[in-house]
Formats: structure tokens, C-alpha cells, sequence
């Protein structure tokens, strides 16, 4: 099997092993769902999807469940990725320097970041499917997909600055409320500031809410994610090749 | 038995150098901890560092290990190296098996027969599948130094190896390092004690960031 097959199978089995996550994936997510859809106003008001300049009139119910659901992704991913991150920064370095491929070692946690993203995005889109239809299913999970690729690469890159768990759980949860609350259209329903635009899930909640409530397939919002998702990997793995390089010694010559 | 074993050494003459150190520094902000160490070990020779705590051994052993760069000065060595930590690095959530499977692949092994030789010596072959976050310390350390050891490395580094060892299992460390020994391996060992010091072919000591060598030891 090779290097980069153990690594990724290694990797894949301890993120299997992160109850607190998968507490998270099981309860949360599901909760939260629920909360926004069952609670919240389902009174209709107009907003403008800035990506297309169109005005839309949507339930606050669904605006909240799309909003809540991309927070409680972005939260689950960006948590278990920093974890790993975090977990095997001392190991990682051990297993290079004894002569493990770095780049068999990045493309493990690359894999567990799409299989991560992957899991937890269709999770929970199956979720919000319960409650709503929305017009273009499979586009709000590709939105969805988005986000979590894009806290999870953020999780790998925090994992370089910050050492407790704790430390990072709560950078997370901070980053993802400043992200998605001034973009919401319900706290915004014009959505006239261009900043909203540099936002990392800024991508995401423009194609859910074009998922759901129109019927064009509007991908350029898609960009910025993968604007986000290209420059949070590269600085992950910079980061990565540069932490785990080992200062080679002289050969000394064998004597007869 | 490590690994393949080596031609004997020839007594008629001195075995040759298989590390050498010249005048390493290293620093860290403003203060020195390393201010020029140099020392050289031979191939067959069990070499002690000794000193108190603070005094820079293991960022000695982490300079030598390629963990660190030093300041200035040149580390050589023939071969391979082993480099066992003084705190056990592992990831937590596999298993002792899952890290032989790694290390066979890092160090290229064909099989993990080497490592589980050493894990059964080391008595632990009864937490193979055990996961690392449930082991005593005891036995982290000898997954730790089996790490170290499995790909039968020309140089041995090691940073307090038997911290957490019970008797017996002390007993067999330094068994193992006498075998190193003998197939002509160089073994570096660090401790902040001074009562393994009989079993040892040189001792230096490291004070105020430069190493003192002590006499040889009598070994009788």
C-alpha cells in the first residue's frame, strides 16, 4: 500500500474516533434545522440576491434555516479539521523526519478535508430537504459542500497559530458568526455594502439562497469560495512543508 | 536480533568516527544554550551526556537529531540515525500497530519484523492493538524508543530513553543497548542522572553550554 494510502486511511480512522464531532454532526446539525425552520417567522419579505442584482420575496423561516445550517457546517468541519491539525502537528514532523513523504502525509489531509466536507454537507442538506424543497437541490449542496471545504481548510491554518482546543473551537465559532450574520438577507436585505463580498462564505449563502428560490444556475459566487478554498490550502500546506523540514547533517565519510 | 548485522570491528585499530560535532551553538532569544559543544563518537561506542536540568542537553540531542538548526557549528555522521524524544511523540488516536505500520513505511522497511521483535522484548507486544491514548507512560516510552530503534539506525540519539521503565524492563534496555554496541552501532544516550555512568564508554558532561568529557569510566 502506498504512503500516501496509509496515511489517508490512518487519518480517516482517528477523525472517525472524534466523538465530540460526531456528537456535534448527530445532534447539532439536526437541532438547529429544526430550531430555524419550527421557530422562526415564516412570514415572506423581499431581499436582493446581490449576485444577480434580482429581487427574491422568501419565508424568514427558510432564510434562517439556509443561514443557521451554513454556520453549524462551517462550525463541525473547521472544529474536526483544526483537531486533526492540532492532534498530529508533533507527529507529523516525527514522521517526515524519519523519511514519510511530506507531500503523501498532505494529500491524506486533503483527503479527509473532501471526505469530511463531504459527509457533512450531505448530512446536512438531507436535513433541510426534510423540511423544504428547495428549487435546485443538488445546487444548495454543492453551496453547502462550499462552506465546508472552506472552515475546514480554516481549521488547518488556525491549527498552525493557536494550541488549545478550546482556543480554536471558539476562534471558529466567532469567525463564523462575524461571517454569516451582516450577509444574512434578514439582517441586510439589500446587501449593498461590496465588503459582504470578501466574506469566506459569502460564495455559499448567495448560491443556497439562488438554490432555493430561483431557478438559474448562478455558479460565479462559487469563486469566492474557491478563492477562500485555494488560499486557505496553500498557506495550510506552505505551512505544513515549512514546519516539517529537517536539517540534514553532513555525510561523514565511512572509514576503511 | 535488530536487524542484519555488520562485519565485526577490527580490534587491531580504532573504530572509525561515525558522528562528529564541531563547536555547535544554538541560542534562543537572548540566551545561549549551546555555546560551542564539540565531540566526536565511534562506531561501537555507548556515549553518555549527562547534566542538570536546563543545562541544554536535549536541545543538544534535537541539533543532532536535524530537529533543530543550530546557530552555527557542523553536525557529520555516517549512515542512518534514530532519534528517540524525551517526551513520546505519537498521535493518540491509533493504535501501537498503526504506528509500525507508519514507520515501516517512513523508514522503508519491507516488513515490521524488526519492530515487533523489539516491541515483544520490550514486553508490550500485549498493546499492539491497543490505542496510544490509553497506555501507561511505561508503555508509551517503549513504543517511543521501538520508533527509534525498528530500522536498525548507525546512530542511536537518545533523550532519556527508560523515564516511566519498570526494572525488568530497564534491564532490558540496557541489554539492547550493549547489543547495539556490539554490532558496531553508535548509541548517544542523555540523562540527567549519573548512576547508569559504569555502563557507558564515555561520559561528557554539559555545563554552562559546553561539554566537559570525564575520564573513561571503569567498566569492570
Amino acid at each position: 500500500m502506498s504512503a500516501y494510502l496509509v496515511a489517508s486511511r490512518y487519518a480517516l480512522l482517528a477523525m472517525a474516533k472524534n466523538r465530540l464531532a460526531a456528537v456535534l454532526l448527530i445532534v447539532f446539525i439536526p437541532l438547529w434545522i429544526t430550531v430555524a425552520k419550527t421557530l422562526t417567522t415564516p412570514k415572506t419579505f423581499p431581499f436582493r440576491l446581490r449576485a444577480t442584482g434580482t429581487w427574491l420575496r422568501a419565508g424568514g423561516d427558510e432564510i434562517t434555516m439556509i443561514s443557521g445550517s451554513l454556520n453549524a457546517v462551517s462550525l463541525l468541519v473547521g472544529f474536526l479539521m483544526f483537531s486533526a491539525a492540532r492532534r498530529t502537528r508533533a507527529f507529523d514532523r516525527r514522521l517526515t523526519a524519519a523519511g514519510y513523504p511530506a507531500t503523501a502525509l498532505m494529500g491524506a489531509k486533503l483527503t479527509t478535508l473532501a471526505v469530511a466536507s463531504v459527509l457533512v454537507s450531505a448530512y446536512a442538506t438531507a436535513w433541510m430537504l426534510l423540511f423544504w424543497s428547495p428549487l435546485q437541490p443538488v445546487l444548495l449542496g454543492v453551496a453547502v459542500l462550499a462552506v465546508c471545504l472552506v472552515y475546514g481548510a480554516m481549521g488547518m491554518c488556525l491549527a498552525l497559530f493557536l494550541r488549545g482546543e478550546v482556543e480554536g473551537l471558539v476562534t471558529i465559532i466567532m469567525t463564523s458568526i462575524i461571517d454569516l450574520a451582516p450577509q444574512s438577507p434578514v439582517a441586510s436585505t439589500t446587501a449593498d455594502k461590496p465588503l459582504v463580498e470578501f466574506l469566506p462564505s459569502y460564495g455559499s449563502l448567495q448560491t443556497s439562497l439562488a438554490a432555493g428560490f430561483t431557478r438559474g444556475v448562478t455558479l460565479s459566487p462559487l469563486l469566492h469560495s474557491a478563492a477562500w478554498l485555494t488560499g486557505m490550502i496553500t498557506t495550510a500546506l506552505v505551512a505544513f512543508a515549512l514546519h516539517t523540514r529537517v536539517h540534514r547533517p553532513s555525510r561523514l565519510r565511512r572509514e576503511g | 536480533m535488530l536487524g542484519p548485522g555488520r562485519p565485526g570491528a577490527d580490534v587491531s585499530r580504532q573504530p572509525a568516527v561515525a558522528l562528529r560535532v564541531e563547536a555547535v551553538r544554538k541560542g534562543f532569544g537572548s540566551r545561549q544554550v549551546l555555546r560551542g559543544v564539540s565531540f566526536e563518537a565511534r562506531a561501537g561506542q555507548l556515549l553518555g551526556i549527562v547534566g542538570e536540568n536546563g543545562a541544554g542537553k536535549t536541545t543538544l540531542l534535537r541539533v543532532l537529531s536535524g530537529d533543530l538548526r543550530p546557530d552555527g557549528g557542523r553536525v557529520a555522521l555516517v549512515g542512518t540515525r534514530g532519534y528517540c524524544p524525551q517526551h513520546p511523540v505519537l498521535d493518540e488516536e491509533l493504535t501501537v500497530r498503526q504506528h509500525l505500520r507508519l514507520f515501516q513505511v517512513a523508514y522503508r522497511l519491507p516488513s515490521p519484523g524488526s519492530a515487533l521483535r523489539l516491541i515483544e522484548r520490550l514486553s508490550a507486544a500485549d498493546y499492539l492493538d491497543a490505542q496510544v491514548k490509553v497506555l501507561s507512560g511505561g508503555t508509551l516510552q517503549k513504543l517511543n524508543l521501538v520508533l527509534a530503534l525498528m530500522h536498525d539506525p548507525d546512530v542511536v540519539l537518545l533523550d532519556e530513553p527508560y523515564q516511566g521503565f519498570d526494572w525488568e524492563t530497564y534491564l532490558r534496555f540496557w541489554d539492547l543497548a550493549q547489543e547495539l554496541k556490539d554490532r558496531g552501532r553508535t548509541v548517544i544516550i542523555i540523562s540527567h542522572l549519573a548512576h547508569d555512568t559504569e555502563r557507558l564508554d564515555v561520559l561528557h558532561h554539559l555545563r554552562d553550554g559546553l561539554l566537559e568529557t570525564s575520564p573513561p569510566t571503569d567498566t569492570t
